[in-house]
């Protein structure tokens, strides 16, 4: 399969995912959308007919709305920030699965990590993604922007 | 008479999630109870008869996996349908968790039509 049909691939099913798991609608990016601030970064790895890692990267305010829409987060919630880092990490894990399946079918033999969280400065966050062998961005109705990428080893 | 559902899951967000998802399907549900892993799940069992377990794969502690292998052996316990809740990509192990004893898998991310229609289906004649 070439990098361009991935890369369809990997949209479409991101965009799916996105609109089934967490209420949000998101299209691919036509033009640069730079973060205007942290990046938050959920990692994870995977093994199987490709090895690598999987990274989710948006900015706080969309894991807030993704919180929201999973568990109705509420403003003043004690436990707020732990629920937002939780439902990002969630977000990650359903959309793992999800693109190992569909970029490697049913019969796919493959192994999932547990989700590693970090924030990340923008530049830095991009600095380390050029390096990804496969990428995608999307746009929410918010325009928050949201990255799915690829690092194969 | 309402069933009782134990949703077992490490993430407390997926459990809200399947209660909140459970209590949409329609179906006539009591408790709901919760467990963070294959260990919390045993435990909760050996307190309370459930009528349908929903549980994740990867956990830490004991995982879903080896819960259903615990359950299966267990002649109490080895007639409680068990239905997977996973973003597991892996075919091939849900088949073989089907073959040893669970009764359904749904992947993440799930609906309440899909929970309702797998409670539907297992737990018709399961009382």
């Amino acid at each position: 399969m070439d990098t361009q049909s991935r890369q369809h691939k990997l949209t479409r099913v991101v965009a799916a995912i996105l609109q089934d798991a967490a209420f949000i609608f998101a299209e691919e990016a036509e033009g640069p959308v730079p973060f205007q601030s942290d990046v938050l970064v959920a990692r994870i790895d995977f093994g199987g007919p490709e090895t690598g890692t999987v990274v989710l990267a948006a900015p706080y305010d969309f894991a807030v709305g993704v919180a929201r829409n999973l568990i109705d987060l509420e403003v003043g919630d004690a436990d707020a920030k732990q629920k937002v880092a939780d439902a990002f990490n969630e977000l990650a894990n359903i959309l793992v699965g999800a693109i190992v399946h569909e970029l490697h079918g049913d019969d796919v033999r493959a192994s999932m990590g547990l989700p590693r969280q970090s924030t990340m400065a923008a530049v830095a966050y991009e600095a380390e993604l050029a390096k990804a062998s496969l990428r995608i961005t999307l746009v929410t109705e918010e325009r928050h922007r949201i990255d799915v990428a690829l690092l194969l080893r | 008479m309402s069933y009782t559902i134990l949703v077992v899951d490490d993430s407390k967000i997926i459990r809200t999630m399947m209660r909140k998802s459970i209590l949409m399907t329609g179906v006539d549900v009591g408790t709901i109870g919760e467990a963070g892993d294959g260990f919390e799940a045993l435990s909760a069992l050996s307190a309370q008869r459930f009528d349908l377990i929903f549980t994740d794969l990867h956990m830490p502690n004991m995982s879903g996996e080896e819960l259903i292998q615990k359950l299966t052996d267990d002649p109490s316990l080895c007639a409680t349908p068990v239905v997977i809740v996973s973003s597991e990509p892996n075919a091939h192990k849900i088949k073989e968790l089907i073959v040893k004893g669970a009764s359904a898998f749904i992947r993440k991310p799930f609906t309440p039509e899909n929970l309702r229609d797998v409670m539907n289906q297992v737990l018709t004649g399961a009382k």
